[in-house]
């Protein structure tokens, strides 16, 4: 199989050509760093993404509390993860890391305040 | 009228602001203040909860929240004073004037930071014709009622502009439930960052229309339609090739004006180019006591580099407070042939330090070589794998060249191929 990726490593958008048969042998071409032969070969095995979106809160003064992924999760989890956040109610104080929910949607990463509030 | 003595205030607690505070206090300025209208730190980085921040300046990738929260720590650590639900209203002669709920306050200074970021361009900037039904927002401010108040914008969208804001919100909306139809782009090519397009507009299938622009707005209470159609070369719509589409909501991202109505107060002169302030490396305006970084000095792409430019810009405020800026010729910077403009707009033959130039080029190109040139002589020089308006540029004059500047530096780029 071939694909083109754009590398979003860096601004510099570089166009890398992927061609595999199967997932261990991934030929990686037109990347101009190490780190773009690494996001090719993971946009051709599982593209993953950071989710992030913003979950009701009561705090003085503030609605809502955007939140995180701590880690970055598979690409098709993202609307899922949307869905499961709009549900999600907050209430007192959070610390900027602080866990709203602790291996959120079986993705393996954490649900994870990104502000203090 | 109550009366208070600085030796740097800064005005605005975005992430230019905060930095340059931090900078200024770390270079010895005793009393730091900042002055913010919002209720609390952290700009508009506030209202960016989407991830992609600092990783220049950390080495990992953090929200926009994240990256003001690591400032605003900064800030107090480095001994800050932070003045909230303030507003300044004119700067004049080393004071600026300010109100909040106490009444007028006026803020004496040895030096002031401007760092009011920017704001951005409406429908009435661009002169769309048409109906003024609801359901029409800047994108900006589509993100700050999603993301800040919990509110809903619209269900059918159209984004006209592919600025990082417009393609960031076409996420966000889907990941919220609505359908964002396509994203219009006037211009050959993409206006905003590569990596926005793929992980927001291609991710999710959006379709990118280059070429095109919304010709009409349809709608009485609510909006009902846009009519759009592909420009020619010379960006005229053609009209027989126009097509409505049906929608609820407009989200317009066309781009930033740099706030400058405060440094207008104190005379401050502009660039008509960038819209902001015309400043040397030190980031000193016309007026020198005033410096000027982050948006409202011009547009940048990544925070990352705001935080660089506004640390430079905070110490130099600093030094000029204690009278220890050193002072010498200075040469103007030309945007010379593929280039828009060079920030900073003169270079002081100084050599205490390397000198920054940032740039933006006219059109996307493949293998640029970037040149800065100064009394026959080639100063630095890059070449990019890819160039784009949209990306910033950059080139760095050696702190040795700048103390034997006797001409302009002009600043231009080459394409290997051309993109648009």
């Amino acid at each position: 199989m071939k694909k083109t990726i754009t590398c979003t490593v860096c601004p510099q958008g570089c166009e890398i050509e992927a061609e595999y048969t199967c997932d261990a042998d991934i030929v990686v071409r037109g990347n101009s760093c190490p780190r773009g032969e690494r996001y090719a070969k993971d946009e051709c095995l599982a593209p993953k993404r950071t989710f992030t979106s913003s979950v009701r809160i009561d705090a003085p003064g503030r609605r809502m509390l955007p939140v995180r992924t701590s880690a970055p999760v598979a690409k098709e989890m993202l609307l899922p993860c949307a869905e499961a956040a709009h549900g999600i109610r907050v209430e007192g104080h959070v610390h900027v890391g602080d866990v709203i929910r602790k291996d959120f949607l079986g993705t393996g990463t954490d649900l994870v305040a990104s502000m203090t509030l | 009228m109550k009366t208070i003595e600085c030796d740097v205030v800064v005005v605005g607690a975005g992430p230019a602001g905060l930095a340059a505070a931090e900078a200024a206090r770390l270079a010895g300025a005793e009393r730091v203040l900042i002055v913010e209208r919002d209720t609390r730190a952290g700009g508009i980085l506030q209202q960016c909860i989407h991830p992609g921040f600092g990783l220049k300046m950390f080495g990992e990738e953090l929200t926009g929240p994240e990256y003001a929260g690591r400032y605003q720590e900064r800030a107090d650590k480095a001994g800050v004073e932070l003045m909230t639900c303030t507003t300044a209203l004119e700067l004049r002669d080393r004071e600026l004037v300010c109100a909040n709920s106490d009444g007028i306050l006026n803020v004496r200074f040895g030096a002031l930071v401007l760092a009011m970021g920017c704001r951005e361009r409406t429908r009435a900037n661009l002169v769309i014709p048409g109906a003024r039904p609801s359901g029409i927002y800047t994108a900006g401010t589509a993100q700050k009622l999603i993301n800040l108040y919990g509110d809903k914008v619209g269900r059918e969208i159209v984004i006209l502009g592919s600025g990082d804001i417009g393609m960031i919100m076409a996420r966000r909306l889907t990941l919220e439930g609505a359908h964002v139809k396509a994203v219009v782009e006037l211009l050959p090519f993409l206006a905003g960052l590569t990596r926005n397009k793929v992980q927001c507009l291609d991710d999710f299938g959006i379709p990118l229309l280059l070429s095109h622009t919304v010709i009409d707005i349809d709608g009485v209470d609510r909006l009902t339609s846009v009519t759009i159609a592909p420009v020619d070369e010379k960006r005229r719509p053609i009209l027989d090739k126009a097509e409505k589409i049906p929608c609820d909501t407009l989200l317009l991202s066309v781009g930033l004006i740099p706030e400058n109505e405060l440094s207008r107060t104190g005379g401050i002169a502009l660039s008509p180019i960038t819209r902001g302030p015309l400043v040397n490396q030190f980031k000193q305006t016309s007026n020198p006591a005033v410096f000027a970084c982050g948006n409202v000095l011009h547009v940048n792409d990544l925070v990352d580099h705001v935080s660089v430019e506004s640390a430079e810009a905070g110490r130099c405020a600093a030094l000029f407070a204690a009278n220890r800026l050193p002072s010498a010729s200075a040469f103007s910077t030309v945007a010379g042939p593929g280039i828009r403009y060079v920030c900073p707009q003169t270079v002081v033959a100084d050599g205490g330090a390397d000198v920054t130039l940032f740039f933006r080029t006219l059109v996307p190109g493949r293998r640029t070589v970037l040149r800065c040139v100064s009394g026959g002589k080639e100063l630095a020089r890059k070449t990019c794998i890819r160039t784009s308006p949209g990306t910033m540029e950059s080139l760095v004059i050696p702190k040795d060249a700048v103390a034997a500047l006797n001409d302009s530096i002009e600043v231009s780029c080459e394409h290997g191929e051309v993109l648009a």
